[in-house]
């Protein structure tokens, strides 16, 4: 089990857990194992340190209320994100050097320009000053990191862009920063 | 006042001189942020800005748009000197009240005519803001095209 397992209820589970005891910080964890969440999610939201959740994971395990559930590598790089990967072994290493790039470049996630401007303008008192704003944000942008990316004009109004994760989006994501004062949120991702 | 408010004067008074001119309403297009080379259309007045934000804003428009004007006006001699000048004092009248709206931080320079084919006479900042201004059938563009020279609120 490490931090990017994730985690279903069993079959069973519902005929369990009449009969067991609990304690209440076990409950709230079985309760959100979706299949979704992530160890390191759910240690997040319960505010739990790694061994802590570790723990309850391991007795949620035992009683048999939980499984940790399997997933193609595609999933795990996606869950994986852009966490700080340094100690991952070799292989995955290898793997993502060589033919996993294909698999990367699936999972990467893309930032969806329209929503960037669409959350910029929401912060301005007109639609003029909003999309002047935009204006500002994207000033501070490199010309040629944009030119990289084939963008020579964007329109401010419907825009369906959408940018790969990388040095571009990072300038995006900075330059909100400065000019709002204000973190870009995740529904700005594809 | 901040940067977005002082260049939106800009565009208010371009709208109005429209309207104020003719008496028929101008309408504010879909703007566009240009990254690449612009393409100037047949008279354009500018004004340099310098302060807080230098650059460059300009009015460009198509010479058949100009004379609609001018006829709107109740002119009828359409020699392209005055077409010229007619643009000239379109941003004559954007400078005038952006000089007021500024405020002492900024220089607003006496605008430029420049015609289709005529060296334009500064550099192109590389990020322009690019807004369309319809009126009647006709569209013309302004464009605000500056750098920041420092952050925050001016």
């Amino acid at each position: 089990m490490d931090r990017f397992s994730v985690f279903e209820t069993t079959p069973e589970s519902q005929e369990i857990m009449g009969s067991i005891r609990l304690r209440a910080v076990e409950w709230g964890v079985f309760f959100s194992c979706d299949g979704k969440r992530t160890a390191h999610e759910l240690a997040e939201r319960f505010e739990l340190l790694p061994e802590a959740i570790q723990t309850v994971l391991a007795r949620l395990r035992e009683v048999e209320l939980i499984v940790e559930a399997a997933m193609p590598i595609e999933e795990y790089l996606a869950r994986r994100g852009r966490a700080d990967t340094t100690d991952e072994p070799m292989a995955l290493q290898t793997f993502l050097e060589g033919a996993g790039k294909e698999v990367i470049q699936q999972v990467r996630r893309k930032m969806r320009l329209g929503a960037v401007m669409s959350y910029i303008t929401g912060y301005s008192p007109s639609q003029t000053e909003g999309q002047l704003a935009v204006y500002r944000v994207f000033l501070r942008l490199p010309p040629e990191l944009l030119k990289h990316h084939g963008i020579r004009s964007l329109s401010l109004v419907d825009n369906s862009t959408q940018v790969e994760e990388g040095e571009l989006t990072e300038a995006l994501e900075r330059s909100v920063r400065q000019v709002l004062g204000r973190e870009l949120p995740d529904s700005v991702w594809e | 006042m901040n940067l977005e408010r002082r260049l939106k004067t800009f565009i208010d008074v371009a709208v109005r001189f429209f309207e104020r001119l003719t008496s028929e309403e101008a309408v504010v297009d879909s703007p566009s942020i240009d990254f690449g080379e612009r393409e100037l259309l047949d008279f354009t007045g500018v004004i340099r800005i310098s302060g807080p934000a230098d650059g460059l804003v300009y009015v460009t428009a198509p010479t058949a748009m100009i004379e609609a004007l001018l006829r709107a006006t109740g002119e009828t001699d359409m020699r392209p000197r005055l077409l010229g000048d007619f643009v000239g004092e379109m941003a004559n009248t954007i400078s005038s009240n952006a000089r007021k709206d500024f405020g002492p931080a900024f220089e607003v320079s006496v605008p430029k005519v420049i015609r289709r084919g005529e060296a334009f006479p500064y550099a192109f900042p590389p990020v322009a803001f690019v807004l369309p201004i319809q009126w009647r059938d006709f569209s013309c563009q302004i464009v605000i095209a500056v750098e920041e020279q420092q952050d925050g609120e001016f």
